[in-house]
């Protein structure tokens, strides 16, 4: 049985439907836990959905990378896209002890991703924006 | 994603099911508008069938909640396991009422 799984979606949120099915299947396969699938599916709907919405300066179709490696102790996300450099871990968390009226949500999906998960790294690499996003399996 | 509408007095609640990624978002914040444009003013949302929500699920909760802030209440109830966790992480437990049961959050909603 394989333990990597690479796919190649486009720019488009209706894209993340499949990239979403597949990886399922890839997590039910290795037996990853509930809990833990929650974090990987969040990960990938929001890292995913931040590229698509915000990461291209034209609007031209794009290919966006995504591996999966499951090991003994992790699994592994890797997301690569060619938008504008943008480094998710350079994001400052949003002031979650606003009101409700002065709220301003942005940034929120990628401080979920970093609190659900156990790692997340980013480098600028041949134009690309590559992200590694790694979540225990006992986490 | 499923919704089933029904009333516990004046609240209208709101069970919901399935995923609430970007496009359950979109489909839940329809839904409810809906609602909105009915005259509905308290709104119940249960959660006990959800089991994935992402940020753009707590957005379209959030701006639900601001646009029936001056003459309503929107109550969330039942949200479970991971997904009771985004609400916390979220810090939205302190911005948003949030109940166990339906019944709790129909009394609390009036």
């Amino acid at each position: 049985m394989p333990d990597e799984l690479r796919l190649t979606i486009a720019n488009r949120l209706d894209e993340l439907e499949r990239a979403e099915a597949e990886i399922s299947a890839f997590m039910d396969r290795h037996r990853v836990p509930p809990a833990r699938r929650y974090a990987a599916s969040l990960a990938l709907e929001e890292m995913l959905s931040n590229i698509i919405k915000y990461g291209y300066d034209d609007a031209a179709e794009h290919a966006i990378g995504i591996r999966v490696e499951s090991g003994a102790r992790e699994l592994a996300l890797t997301l690569e896209d060619d938008g504008h450099p943008f480094d998710p871990t350079a994001l400052a968390a949003p002031d979650t002890s606003q009101r409700i009226e002065d709220r301003s949500i942005g940034g929120l999906g990628i401080h979920l991703v970093r609190r659900m998960t156990d790692g997340m790294t980013w480098r600028r690499e041949g134009g690309k924006n590559v992200v590694r996003i790694v979540i225990r399996r006992d986490g | 994603m499923q919704f089933q509408d029904s009333r516990m007095g004046q609240a209208w609640v709101i069970e919901v099911g399935g995923r609430v990624d970007a496009a359950g978002a979109a489909l839940l914040e329809a839904h409810c508008q809906q609602g909105l444009g009915r005259g509905e003013t308290r709104l119940v949302v249960d959660l006990a069938g959800v089991d994935f929500m992402a940020s753009a699920g707590l957005r379209a909760l959030l701006s639900l909640a601001k646009k029936v802030k001056p003459k309503g209440k929107l109550v969330i109830s039942g949200a479970r396991g991971p997904v009771k966790e985004i609400f916390d992480l979220a810090g939205f437990t302190t911005i948003l009422p949030i109940c166990d049961t339906l019944e709790q959050a129909a009394g609390l909603v009036m």
